[in-house]
């Protein structure tokens, strides 16, 4: 078994900003770029809640494809895997305010807290009032129930940004788009699995074992390790393994309905990624939970990687009146339905 | 005596050394990380050493800030982050003298410590950079009181870092991304532990190299 490590790309070390170039550029009536960071093309109306986010690269669309309407105002990407730096968020609160207040939304990973909270301090330091920012979980591989807020984020933060882009379009308030921010967070879990791992394009460095073909469930988004399931996994059972998981750390009662997400982790087939969502139905048919909502397809990528995540979202009916909302982004769009 | 070109001396003396590992602190980082620890420290210092070297800086803690600025907005992670607080830390401890000589580095290195501390909330043991320069700092401290010159107290802070950095093979990382997978790094150095104690005995170098000529 071997990675791929021949990429088509100039200088590794451009990769990012010349990704940035020319995706804005294919996507100009959404998005445009302004000192590096991905914006709308038609900024939000004056008094609403800017919604901002920085994150690493390499996770596309994740964060890039979900600036627009009913979701993010700025996007600011870091280098590979690594959170941008406490200037550049400032930067990225900056653009993002309409005057309503800015939420900063926070993916939890060491490095995009600490950056955050540089950023926020500084923020403060320059008398800005109005940035609140929120940080958010959902992997249940990463830590216990016990200690829920030492759990990362993970590929159910999706319902997040849906929702909380949803509100602050509505208009709602600064607190109130940090409450349904924390609501989400609290509905959501989410787990991943994958085989192989993929290398680093700027250091050519595998960020796993590259000779390691088993599935592993439970790695984090840069490839952190997951626990081994085998080299030999039926696609049903891997689904409802999974999904098993996730209800019972939801402790989601027959009856429930839920948001289903299958993210592809870069190179699944439609072919796979179909596949496993048929087995994910019939694990919640067999709990008695619907999936009311569903989403398949690349969100939070890591890079090519063959993996995927499952995510479910305890849906109520405020969120699921966010979540039908419009939604116009690069990497994701959702036509809206009418109120139920 | 520190000036501000001995400060500068220092922060391109930091970047060609770690430049120069580069190599080593990435296949660290891709046992439990993401492998871009060496490439990323070295990209930081590269533009730190630029922004000493042509800017125009009157005190040595100007070009420690422009080097802790230099790690915000250039590599960001949680080791740029930190790297910059360190940096930025030790530059306001400098602009507490006209003419700062060791005790106020010492006390730079004391205040960067705290801040890395207290950003990355991170303690001894939890296998991070604070395993280098904790007993780094505290070697630093004592050789002071002891009443050795620059130059000493520099390179038994380094040997110390160095030896830091060495134990972290022994330790489960309980801080990052590393965390989450806590045996698989066993038996490895932490990065940005390393990347301390590269710094640190480039600046041990440099201060000896001076003295000698």
């Amino acid at each position: 078994m071997s990675i791929r490590t021949r990429r088509f790309l100039n200088d590794p070390a451009r990769a990012v900003a010349e990704m940035l170039e020319g995706y804005v550029a294919a996507h100009a009536s959404i998005i445009s770029l302004q000192d590096g960071m991905v914006v709308r093309a038609a900024p939000k109306a004056e008094g609403k809640v800017g919604v901002v986010i920085g994150n690493g690269s390499g996770h596309e669309p994740a964060m890039i494809g979900w600036v627009g309407e009913g979701l993010f105002d700025v996007n600011v990407a870091g280098p590979i895997f690594s959170s941008p730096g406490p200037a550049a968020i400032l930067r990225g609160i900056e653009a993002a305010d309409r005057g309503g207040g800015v939420l900063l939304l926070v993916s939890s990973h060491a490095g995009d807290i600490i950056n955050a909270e540089l950023a926020i301090e500084e923020a403060e330091d320059e008398g800005m009032d109005g940035v609140e920012m929120v940080v958010l979980y959902d992997d249940v591989a990463s830590a216990s129930k016990d200690r829920i807020t030492e759990r990362r984020g993970g590929a159910g933060l999706f319902y997040v940004w849906k929702m909380v882009g949803a509100a602050a379009e509505r208009g709602d308030s600064l607190e109130a788009c940090a409450a349904i921010a924390r609501k989400v967070r609290d509905r959501t879990r989410s787990l991943s699995a994958a085989t192989g791992t993929v290398a680093h394009p700027v250091s050519g460095q595998p960020l796993g074992d590259p000779d390691d073909t088993t599935l592993s469930v439970g790695m984090g988004v840069h490839g952190e390790p997951g626990a081994r399931l085998g080299e030999d996994v039926a696609a049903d059972e891997i689904a409802r393994l999974m999904i098993d998981r996730l209800a019972d750390d939801a402790d989601l009662p027959s009856g429930s309905q839920v948001g289903l997400l299958l993210n592809n982790a870069g190179s699944l087939t439609l072919m796979e990624l179909s596949v496993l969502y048929r087995g994910a139905r019939a694990a919640l048919e067999r709990r008695g939970i619907e999936a009311v909502r569903s989403w398949m397809g690349p969100y939070a990528t890591t890079l090519d990687m063959a993996g995927f995540a499952f995510a479910i979202c305890h849906m109520d009916g405020e969120l699921l009146d966010l979540y039908d909302r419009p939604a116009t982004g690069a990497g994701f769009t959702m036509v809206g339905r009418s109120p139920r | 005596m520190i000036d501000r070109d001995l400060a500068a001396r220092l922060v391109v003396a930091a970047h060609r050394r770690v430049r120069d590992h580069r190599e080593e602190l990435s296949r660290l980082d891709s046992v439990a990380g993401d492998g871009d620890h060496g490439v990323n420290m070295a990209t930081a210092l590269a533009e730190a050493a630029r922004r000493a070297e042509q800017g125009d800086h009157s005190t040595p803690a100007d070009v420690m800030r422009a080097a802790g600025s230099a790690f915000h907005e250039t590599v960001g992670g949680a080791a740029g982050a930190l790297f910059g607080s360190f940096f930025g830390a030790l530059a306001g401890q400098l602009s507490r003298s006209e003419e700062p000589d060791a005790r106020q580095l010492v006390a730079g290195l004391e205040k960067g410590l705290a801040r890395v501390a207290r950003v990355g909330k991170s303690e001894p043991g939890h296998k991070t950079m604070i395993d280098a320069l904790a007993p780094a700092v505290r070697a630093a401290r004592e050789s002071l009181d002891r009443g050795d010159d620059l130059e000493f107290v520099m390179a038994t802070a380094a040997r110390a870092a160095r030896r830091g950095a060495r134990a972290t093979a022994a330790m489960r990382p309980s801080a990052g991304r590393a965390r989450f997978a806590p045996d698989h790094s066993l038996g490895t150095e932490d990065p940005g532990a390393n990347t301390v104690a590269l710094v640190l005995e480039s600046w041990a170098e440099q201060l000896s190299s001076e003295v000698r000529v």
